[in-house]
């Protein structure tokens, strides 16, 4: 399912419940597992001196900085290496999100893992402000393999993963998530929800609608999702459609509870357009502020 | 400002007398709980006055999620009383200087904050639930932490308690704690 895995972290502990995923997902699909961490930003010139993210102070970016940085990765995932086994450290100067993609598109990464926060001190007034993390933003929109979101710790997610819920807003990015989200289904051999929120938030146009123009939406959403996806599964019936009507990423989530599902699978964004332009769709991103599951966001049909 | 009393019932009153028909003109007004007062009861005050809905997209959805709770008095053992408070955080290095002022709610065991985010709304219903000081965090460091008394507005209350439990829509099947 996936050859080699990236999972970009901290190494602190707003990482930890991801690093569990990546860890377990890892052994799960005998993928090669790459942990990757940038330490900070380099100076101008031909200084090798760099500006550490932890401490903010000016550190010589030697083989020696290098060797233990990746120690201290190491000291930080013991547990999960003593039950998982060894990963390959890469561990770059550099802008995290730039890198980050710069790698995987280098290297062929078929999956990319990371939180919703870079910084344990920033989640609480981050979730305030109602945004993610920024380089989780950057790489969420511009990477061309699936990148799943890991905001919470999952006990059951992965290892157990039974219900998928494929969430769409038929876009054309919409079409790379179904895409991922059946492979993984029929990999597995797990249920897949195609789920669709009406929305019915009226504030714009000024008019509430009707029963009867909801109903005829929902109607139009069932034969869309039947042709568009559907048609495509072959033998595969361990599928259910679904299609509520309310405000999408409210939806999503209610959805998610009722039916205790274990990952969700969206396209970053909800507009036709290029994205490398587009910035990530507000239903993704209050669906990762919110998930108590992995979202998995996948915008292009390259790695799949 | 106006004050007006959020009681357990879930009934408002402004100077001594309940407040019949829409609440939209009290969201300014600032706030105290009457006696046993919980988490139950301010979704009762909401009930009571279903204009404040249109408030939030996610208070209809967590509303359905008390409706159908087993029992409105059910409490969690690992904590002892809900707190609603205010926060002024200030942050340097690293990142650009910033100035967050924000309400929440946080869980209160032994005298220790608590974070809900892993509890089930359910289970937090008959928790007895009280305003707080305003704490100013300087620079992210919780150590230097200085608190006021304060007063919050009725509108204050409601978009932050939804907002801090719309990160509480986690299977029932899925209690993780830590």
């Amino acid at each position: 399912m996936f050859k080699k895995i990236l999972f970009a972290t901290t190494a602190s502990p707003a990482c930890d419940a991801a690093a569990k995923i990546a860890f377990e997902l890892a052994e799960k699909y005998e993928s090669e597992l790459v942990l990757f961490h940038t330490y900070g930003v380099p100076s101008h010139g031909s200084s090798f001196s760099v500006t550490d993210y932890v401490t903010g102070e000016e550190a010589s970016a030697g083989a020696d900085y290098i060797d233990w940085v990746k120690e201290e990765m190491k000291n930080t995932y013991d547990t999960l290496i003593q039950k998982h086994g060894e990963p390959t450290f890469e561990v770059l100067a550099g802008i995290p999100s730039t890198e980050i993609l710069r790698y995987a598109r280098n290297e062929g990464v078929d999956c990319i893992i990371m939180g919703a926060h870079t910084r344990e001190d920033e989640t609480e007034s981050a979730r305030f402000r109602g945004i993610v993390g920024t380089t989780m933003q950057k790489v969420a929109q511009r990477a061309r393999c699936p990148v799943l979101i890991i905001s919470r710790p999952c006990e059951t997610c992965f290892w157990y993963f039974n219900k998928i819920i494929f969430g769409t807003d038929f876009s054309k990015a919409s079409l790379s998530a179904f895409q991922f989200a059946f492979k993984m289904a029929e990999n597995i051999g797990c249920k897949l929800y195609l789920f669709h929120a009406v929305d019915i938030d009226a504030t714009q146009a000024g008019i509430s609608p009707g029963q009867k123009s909801i109903e005829a939406k929902i109607k139009i959403a069932r034969e869309k999702i039947e042709k568009e996806y559907v048609s495509k599964m072959g033998d595969f019936d361990n599928y259910e459609i679904a299609i509520w009507e309310g405000i999408p990423y409210v939806e999503l989530l209610k959805f998610t509870r009722e039916t205790s599902g274990d990952l969700v699978v969206m396209a970053h964004h909800t507009r036709e357009v290029d994205p490398d332009e587009a910035l990530l769709g507000t239903t993704v991103e209050q669906v990762v502020l919110r998930s108590a599951c992995p979202v998995a966001s996948v915008n292009r049909p390259d790695k799949l | 400002m106006e004050k007006v009393c959020i009681h357990n019932d879930g009934m408002i009153t402004k100077k001594g007398k309940p407040v019949r028909g829409t609440a939209l003109k009290l969201l300014g007004d600032t706030i105290k709980f009457g006696p046993g007062f919980t988490l139950g009861s301010f979704f009762l005050a909401m009930e009571n006055y279903p204009e404040i809905k249109e408030t939030s997209d996610l208070l209809e959805p967590i509303l359905e999620i008390v409706r159908n709770a087993p029992s409105p008095e059910y409490k969690t053992d690992e904590i002892d009383k809900l707190i609603f408070y205010k926060i002024i955080e200030i942050k340097g290095f690293p990142g650009p200087p910033a100035l967050n002022i924000y309400n929440t709610l946080k869980g209160q065991v032994k005298g220790q904050v608590k974070d809900l985010k892993f509890f089930h709304i359910e289970t937090l219903l008959g928790h007895q639930l009280s305003l707080g000081q305003l704490k100013h965090i300087v620079f992210g460091d919780r150590e230097d932490m200085l608190q006021y008394d304060t007063h919050y507005t009725l509108f204050e209350l409601v978009d932050s308690i939804v907002w801090e439990l719309s990160f509480n829509f986690n299977p029932l099947e899925c209690s993780i704690r830590r």
